[in-house]
C-alpha cells in the first residue's frame, strides 16, 4: 500500500535573521508542501517556504528560500491528505525568539492537524524545547495573526 | 510503471457559490486533496473554503465535483499552493453578482510559475476563463 510521508525541516538562523530580525517589512513565512520524486511508489512531501511582507508581496524574488529536509522526522498518512498553505507570523517568531541573543535554527515537525486530514507542524528552536508554536493549515485556520 | 500525479478539473455548483452573495465575503480559497492516497497513482482534486474580509472561514469546507476529462499531468516535481479566487474575479464572471452557472476550474501548467499548477476559472459571462496562479508565489490578493 502506498504511503504519503511528510517530513520535518530546518531553517537556518541566517534566513531568520535576514527576514525576521533585519527586515522591518517582513510579516510572515508561508510554507507549502512539494514532492520532487512524484514518480516513486511512496510520496515524500517536504516543505518549501517564502518570506512575505506586510503588503503580501514575496521578499525573496518569488523563489523558495533554502530549507533542509529532516529525514528522521516524519508523519505518515495513507488514504486522505489535504494540502494547504501554512503560515508562521512575526508574532509567533517573537515568542520563539524572545531572547534577542538567540541565534538558533528553526525546526519544524509534522503532525496531524486537529483530527483532520490536514498536516500541521510544530516549530521550535534550540533555545528551549518547551517553547513551541503550532503552524496550522490556512484555511481552515485563520490567515492573519 | 512510474507513478503518475493527475490534477483534476472541478466544478463548483451554484449552491456552493452562495457565500459569494454575502456582504462580508472576500474570496474562495481552493486547495488540492487526495482521497485515494493509498493507490499507486494520485488524483488531486479540489476543496474550497469561503473566506470573509477578516480572514475567517465562512461555513463548512466545500468539496468540488470532479471533471475527470480535464486532468493535467505534471512531471515528477509537484508543488501545492492555495488558489485564491476573489470577489473581483467572480464579479467579472457574474456581473449581476448572482451566480448564473457553476464555476469550473481547469488545471494547467502555470506560465508565470512553471513548477506550479494554475487553474483557469470559467463560468457565467466569462466562458474564455481567467487564469489564477498559486499564491504564493503569486501575490496574495
Amino acid at each position: 500500500m502506498k504511503k504519503n510521508i511528510f517530513f520535518g525541516a530546518v531553517i537556518s538562523y541566517d534566513i531568520i535573521k535576514e527576514y525576521y530580525r533585519d527586515n522591518p517589512s517582513f510579516d510572515r513565512f508561508v510554507f507549502q508542501q512539494m514532492m520532487d520524486d512524484g514518480d516513486r511508489t511512496n510520496d515524500h512531501y517536504q516543505l518549501v517556504v517564502y518570506a512575505i511582507d506586510k503588503d503580501k508581496c514575496i521578499l525573496n524574488d518569488e523563489k523558495p528560500l533554502a530549507i533542509t529536509k529532516k529525514s528522521k522526522n516524519r508523519y505518515v498518512r495513507s488514504k486522505n491528505v489535504f494540502f494547504a498553505n501554512i503560515e508562521l507570523h512575526r508574532k509567533q517568531l517573537d515568542y520563539l525568539y524572545a531572547k534577542s541573543s538567540s541565534t538558533s535554527e528553526l525546526r519544524l515537525y509534522p503532525k496531524a492537524y486537529d483530527g483532520t486530514d490536514y498536516v500541521s507542524y510544530v516549530a521550535e528552536t534550540s533555545n528551549s524545547a518547551a517553547i513551541t508554536v503550532s503552524l496550522d493549515p490556512s484555511p481552515p485556520a485563520k490567515s492573519s495573526a | 510503471m512510474p507513478k503518475k500525479n493527475y490534477f483534476v478539473a472541478a466544478e463548483m455548483s451554484i449552491a456552493d457559490l452562495d457565500a459569494y452573495k454575502e456582504d462580508e465575503f472576500n474570496n474562495f480559497t481552493f486547495q488540492q486533496f487526495i482521497d485515494d492516497g493509498e493507490k499507486n497513482d494520485d488524483y488531486y482534486v479540489l476543496g474550497a473554503y469561503a473566506i470573509d474580509n477578516d480572514g475567517n472561514v465562512m461555513g463548512d469546507q466545500i468539496i468540488l465535483k470532479t471533471i475527470d476529462s480535464n486532468s493535467h499531468l505534471p512531471g515528477k516535481r509537484v508543488q501545492f499552493a492555495n488558489i485564491v479566487v476573489t470577489k473581483d474575479v467572480l464579479d467579472q464572471i457574474f456581473p449581476g453578482h448572482v451566480p448564473t452557472s457553476p464555476l469550473t476550474l481547469v488545471p494547467q501548467k502555470s506560465t508565470n510559475y512553471p513548477k506550479y499548477i494554475a487553474y483557469k476559472v470559467q463560468g457565467g459571462a466569462n466562458l474564455s476563463g481567467t487564469v489564477i496562479d498559486p499564491s504564493p508565489p503569486a501575490k496574495s490578493p
